[in-house]
């Protein structure tokens, strides 16, 4: 297999910018409108950003190209989350695990791309850390400015062990999800195009 | 040089980047928020003196409504009416949006006044590996090139009647993705080809070192912003301690 080169490198660029600006987009469309769906933001963007991934894959094909294109996105959004470390603590060790899958079958074998989607969207379960952490630190203040009880009960359900598996189940189904999509427009647009 | 974008004094972007690693230490270590402000009122001050008003003032007035929002959700009387967890969902999201206030203003401080010249300076002196470096010029350079064509596109789709929001969204997912992506995608590939042959042309992809006009200074201001820092970082952890 051919190494990195800098028209690769471009791609990756290029891939992640509209990786990042898609994000910015969802993040404004749905966290503007319905803040009870906040939790969910980050499994309806891995469906969104399914075909990209995708056609990122097909296009390079070379080793080591999802882990570069995955380090690159996390860094960017490490940045804009403030530099909050669990981005890329959590990231970067899923992102290593999406290129060997992808790896494994030379970037070609549809099945195993979606399993390495799987693990290159599933950063955005660290999203959410900061309020799992301070739970107590949240609970102590609600209590202090006298939140009623009804409100400190259901803060104690929402911010709970359940609750945060059931966001990462709702990412990995939606990355199955974004990729099958992104399995259609390639067959249906870009592979006639000759762009795939 | 061209106009200055500060009043008193630049900051340079490595300060800035150490400001984006240790604020990390402030937000997890969990401080008292007293301290938590004064980091906050640190970063607008320095905003401020990169003429960032309009953001400032924004902030401010968000940060104030979301306190509000807590308020209004404080009085018991309402309780009854809203349902519990819709309450509890947004008290979570005005705590998150607490948590992570100084590290908005931090990540705002390094990415809107940074200038993408200044990047490429710091990443020659450092000697960073291509595939950085290429790839995350490259992303700078093409947010907002990519925000136009999505913004083109949309307007071009608006015209037969379908739109980008949320409503098309929920109703009909998969064609919205699709019309969206399949012009996108197909433009990117081209421009990616493009600046690919513009850029070898320009000998890019040559293993030397590339020369830079500018310089890249490490001046009084930024010892004494980055000592500023660090004393507020110890204090704040004395006072965690209780100390103070």
């Amino acid at each position: 297999m051919k190494k990195l080169e800098v028209k690769d490198f471009i791609t990756i660029g290029l891939f992640s910018a509209l990786y990042l600006v898609v994000y910015a987009l969802v993040i404004t469309i749905l966290g503007g409108i319905a803040p009870i769906i906040y939790f969910y933001t980050g499994s309806v963007m891995t469906f969104i950003l399914g075909p990209v991934f995708m056609l990122f894959v097909s296009r390079t094909q070379k080793k080591y190209s999802v882990f570069i294109f995955n380090m690159i996105v996390l860094l960017v959004l490490w940045a804009m989350h403030g530099g909050m470390i669990a981005v890329l603590a959590v990231g970067i060790p899923l992102a290593a695990i999406a290129e060997a899958f992808a790896s494994k079958g030379n970037y070609k074998n549809y099945k195993l791309n979606t399993i390495s989607y799987v693990f290159f969207s599933l950063w955005a379960m660290s999203m959410y850390s900061l309020l799992w952490l301070h739970k107590e630190k949240m609970l102590e203040e609600m209590v202090a400015y006298d939140y009623g009880e009804t409100y400190i009960s259901s803060m104690e359900r929402l911010i709970s062990p359940g609750v945060y598996i059931s966001i990462i189940i709702s990412i990995i189904v939606m990355a199955i999800l974004g990729s099958l999509l992104g399995r259609r427009l390639l067959k249906k647009h870009f592979i006639r195009a000759g762009i795939a | 040089m061209g106009k200055s974008n500060h009043l008193l004094f630049s900051i340079d972007s490595r300060v800035k980047l150490l400001f984006i690693i240790l604020i990390n230490l402030v937000v997890y270590g969990n401080v008292p928020q007293f301290y938590q402000y004064l980091f906050s009122v640190f970063g607008l001050l320095l905003l401020l003196n990169y003429k960032k008003v309009g953001f400032v003032i924004k902030i401010i007035l968000f940060y104030l409504s979301v306190y509000i929002i807590g308020f209004i959700l404080n009085s018991s009387y309402l309780s009854k009416y809203i349902p519990g967890i819709v309450g509890a969902t947004f008290i979570a999201l005005s705590f998150a949006i607490k948590f992570y206030f100084p590290f908005i203003i931090f990540a705002y401080l390094l990415f809107a006044t940074t200038k993408i010249s200044e990047v490429s300076m710091v990443f020659g002196k450092y000697k960073v590996p291509q595939f950085l470096s290429i790839s995350l010029l490259v992303l700078f350079r093409f947010v907002p090139t990519i925000t136009l064509e999505i913004q083109s596109i949309s307007k071009a789709m608006s015209l037969r009647g379908l739109s980008f929001g949320l409503k098309s969204l929920i109703t009909k997912p998969v064609k919205t993705i699709e019309y969206m992506y399949v012009p996108l995608l197909f433009s990117l590939t081209k421009i990616g080809e493009e600046l690919t042959r513009a850029s070898l042309t320009r000998g890019l992809g040559l293993y030397k070192d590339r020369t830079y006009i500018g310089v890249l200074k490490f001046n009084l201001f930024d010892l004494v912003l980055t000592l500023m820092f660090i004393f507020l970082l110890i204090l704040s952890f004395f006072a965690k301690r209780g100390v103070l």
